[in-house]
């Protein structure tokens, strides 16, 4: 495992140019089950094996005769529980074992009754070098995210198999099972498997153009997730933007889908209907939180698509055909869902217009897609647009602060926000972005040196600070104090010009409810 | 209980029977001094005792100052109170204090690491009855890799920048870790290491003291067009941002620090590198320090005391806190 850690630490340290050599290094020297795990951890972002994390802590407690109090600050000074418990270890280990070595073990691990899981992790933990520990512990606590974006990746893997980036990122696409087969698969270009999605094409934020409006292609942005239909012979699948294999989670989909004829892939938008039109986002969530759900909820809340893009047709790939053309296949194309209507402008302050009544119409604003575009792969600017509604915001007082993971270890960036009840505050967020990093440094500064006091790694401080925050929609809540939870909140901006006692109450956050909710 | 004979006043650490200060934060009228960091030796008292190691360091730093110096081990009495200087092995010349008084011992550390490091004298357990410590780095996260690792890591990475015809800029405090590295990096190789100007006169004194490091070459002697393409440069953190940096090829900025052990801050500092470096104890070097000196009472200075003293009394080590003006940064 010794090449994958020196890997991580290749991929955290570099620019880009060195992540793709150090790539490149680690997958041409790779036995082919090690190259597969590595890609899947890489490319998913986690690990098959989940520990618990107390049981991680009651090892390193064992291991080091260390107090769990003083794991636990240790824990809140370092931000991420696989970098503690390598850290609070003083391991001797020579044992050198390849990668997919490993993820046996802590498949076997996991099987144990817990009881015996502790002792087993002391033992693993006493035979691994100390320099392989935190990549080690990272496959123990799941989550595996590095900074190496799925474009670094893919030219590397076209690098090291000599096939085209694109084609390569297709077959990482949906539910790549690692194993030297697979390797052996990826590197033939024979992976045997059908279903697999495109790489999502993103829009990027609207900024204006000085060109004629019919340039463009104007719809609503609706306010569903997005979602490809994949048709391919016997093979009918639907993916989530994050290639998530949602076939379990909306049966209704996939069984009025049977009905297309055409082998297709289609990007849409997938929504919940109410009376036969798109529904709000807040009942899709109650979809969205059921992997399996019951016949009664399918017919209350009915899932479906609607349909914007074609980009397959009969085993033909259209991505680089013209949006134009591609939107005139899709509306010949024979399917059962609604189809993304194409709204007829003439200027541009109509498209504003159209924004701004966008909330009227369930949607979040509105896209706005050259009619000449092809259908790229990742988050590319010049071609499709979203122009979204401004958010709905609040002014919000700063109640409680918490250290922050990752980069944000032990700089204070999680906050807890509320608003005025009478002379009480209520919590009505948490939000954890927004500020820019000198903002960041100065709250975290004034919230170590204002606590009033500590609960565990929350400090409360003083109604002081006031922040704008933005949201993108409103909810009862009863799971609330105060009875609203919010969509999406970020800080817009710190308020300095503002005196606490001048952010807004209950009163007004309930007022959007009403209008909003 | 015998009066202490370390207490904290608003000038700093008092000792009553000796009616003397240790790196007082306040100007005073005796000060005895642990080394020569900004946060422990300041500007201001009438007479400063210190090592004669470290007297050539505290001049730069302060100017002509009144010193009185003395040998590691030579015991002075002031006002009956025996006072001695032991190494602290943190920077050259840096001490712990001892303190005797009527059968009492104390000892004051001041700022100390255990692990070898040839740019200054060795450490020395000095075994007393109350040990007040430093706590800078009072996690059990911390722990240090040896330094010839390091220097070893640092190196390769100066070379392998050097190939990419990249400026190495190698952020670190202008004394003591500067001159450490000069030293460690002597195993490897002899090119010559280019200083911020800050460090210069400090390289120099720990060259007349005799401390063997790489030859070395002010930046500013340098013609403006030479952008050290292949050059390995020294320089205190706060050039970090700073325009300073633009006159080199590209540089490559790493810093070393015990704070680059975490993640995290590496991250959040976006250096291309954190190289772990550290001149104080590590949490193992504290704990074997405490047991060493086999103190019966430990009081804890700087940085996370809290949790030191916590965990010293659960271990059965009575231990609490003094509050102290040293930066918690610990000069890192």
């Amino acid at each position: 495992m010794n090449a994958f850690a020196e890997l991580f630490a290749e991929l955290e340290s570099q620019k880009n140019k060195g992540k793709i050599a150090a790539l490149v290094r680690f997958f041409e020297q790779a036995e082919p089950e090690d190259a597969a795990w590595a890609l899947h951890l890489l490319n998913e972002g986690k690990s098959p094996t989940r520990i618990s994390g107390a049981r991680m802590r009651e090892a390193v407690s064992v291991s080091t005769g260390l107090p769990l109090w003083l794991i636990e600050e240790s824990y809140a000074m370092v931000g991420d529980l696989a970098e503690t418990c390598a850290l609070l270890l003083r391991s001797q280990g020579q044992s050198e074992q390849p990668l997919h070595h490993w993820i046996a073990v802590l498949a076997e691990l996991k099987a144990l009754p817990t009881d015996e899981q502790t002792d087993k992790i002391v033992e693993l933990w006493r035979s691994i070098p100390q320099s392989q520990l935190f990549v080690f512990n990272k496959l123990m606590t799941g989550g595996f995210r590095v900074g190496v974006a799925r474009g670094l990746l893919s030219q590397a893997l076209a690098q090291v198999l000599e096939r085209p980036a694109d084609e390569v990122l297709g077959h990482l696409m949906g539910e790549w099972a690692p194993s030297e087969a697979a390797w052996q698969a990826l590197k033939s270009g024979d992976s045997g498997y059908q279903g697999q999605p495109y790489p999502f094409f993103l829009a990027t934020s609207w900024d204006g153009s000085d060109e004629p409006v019919d340039h463009f292609q104007i719809e609503y942005k609706l306010d569903g997730i997005r979602a490809q239909l994949v048709k391919r012979g016997d093979t009918l699948t639907l993916w989530s933007r994050g290639e998530e294999c949602i076939d379990a989670a909306f049966p209704d989909i996939l069984s009025k889908a049977q009905s297309i004829e055409v082998d297709c892939v289609i990007d849409a938008e997938l929504v919940v209907l109410q009376d036969g039109q798109v529904g709000s986002f807040n009942a899709l969530q109650k979809r969205l939180g059921r992997k399996k759900p019951s016949a009664n909820i399918q017919a209350e809340l009915p899932a479906s698509l609607v349909v914007y893009d074609l980009l397959e047709e009969n085993g033909q790939d259209l991505r680089l055909q013209p949006l134009a053309q591609r939107r005139r296949r899709l509306e010949k194309l024979s399917h059962p869902f609604l189809l993304s209507a194409v709204l007829n402008v003439s200027d541009w302050d109509e498209v504003e217009e159209l924004r701004q009544n966008a909330r009227a119409r369930r949607a979040e604003g509105v896209m706005i897609k050259r009619l000449d575009s092809p259908y790229r792969v990742g988050r590319k600017k010049g071609d499709w647009f979203k122009f979204k509604l401004d958010p709905l915001s609040l002014d919000v007082v700063l109640m409680y602060g918490q250290a922050g993971h990752g980069n944000r270890a032990n700089l204070f960036s999680d906050y807890t926000l509320g608003v005025w009840h009478d002379d009480q505050l209520v919590p009505v967020a948490k939000a954890y972005s927004g500020l820019t990093r000198s903002e960041m440094e100065a709250v975290d500064k004034w919230i170590k040196a204002n606590t009033l006091e500590r609960f565990g790694p929350v400090r409360q401080v003083p109604p002081e600070l006031v922040f704008e925050l933005g949201f993108e929609g409103i909810q009862e809540s009863t799971r609330h104090k105060s009875g609203i939870a919010m969509r999406f909140p970020r800080i817009l901006r710190w308020r300095q010009d503002k005196p606490a006692r001048e952010a807004n109450t209950l009163q007004d956050a309930q007022a959007l409810l009403q209008e909003y909710g | 209980m015998q009066s202490p004979l370390i207490e904290t006043r608003p000038e700093g650490l008092y000792c009553p029977p000796g009616d003397f200060y240790i790196d007082p934060w306040r100007g005073v009228e005796r000060a005895v001094i642990t080394h020569a960091h900004g946060d422990h030796a300041r500007w201001g008292s009438r007479q400063y005792f210190c090592t004669a190691s470290g007297e050539a360091l505290i001049h730069i730093r302060l100017g002509e100052v009144n010193t009185q110096t003395y040998a590691y081990g030579e015991v002075f009495e002031i006002n009956g109170v025996r006072v001695s200087f032991h190494s602290a092995g943190h920077i050259l010349g840096s001490a712990q204090v001892r303190l005797e008084y009527q059968g009492d011992v104390w000892v004051f550390t001041g700022d100390y690491k255990r692990a070898p490091d040839p740019s200054c004298e060795p450490f020395e357990v000095v075994p007393c009855n109350t040990l007040v410590t430093e706590a800078t780095f009072a996690l059990p996260v911390y722990n240090w890799p040896a330094g010839q690792t390091v220097a070893g890591d640092i190196y390769r990475w100066w070379q392998h920048n050097a190939e990419l015809g990249q400026t190495s800029v190698l952020l670190c405090y202008s004394l003591g870790k500067t001159q450490r590295i000069l030293a460690e990096l002597a195993a490897f190789t002899d090119h010559p290491v280019h200083l911020h100007g800050s460090s210069v006169k400090l390289v120099e004194a720990y060259r007349q003291a005799g401390i063997q490091m790489l030859p070395t070459e002010a930046v500013s002697a340098l013609s403006k067009d030479n952008k050290l393409p292949q050059g390995l440069v020294l320089a205190p953190p706060s050039v970090a941002e700073s325009a300073w940096l633009r006159r080199f090829k590209n540089p490559s900025v790493a810093f070393a620090s015990g704070w680059m052990a975490v993640r995290g801050i590496r991250k959040r500092r976006n250096y291309s590198q954190g190289f772990v470096m550290s001149d104080h104890a590590d949490w193992d070097e504290l704990i074997a320090t405490i047991r060493d000196c086999g103190a019966q009472r430990v009081l804890c200075t700087h940085g996370r005391s809290n949790l030191l003293v916590r965990y010293l009394n659960e271990i059965g080590i009575p231990a609490a806190e003094l509050a102290t003006g040293f930066s918690s940064e610990g000069g890192e």
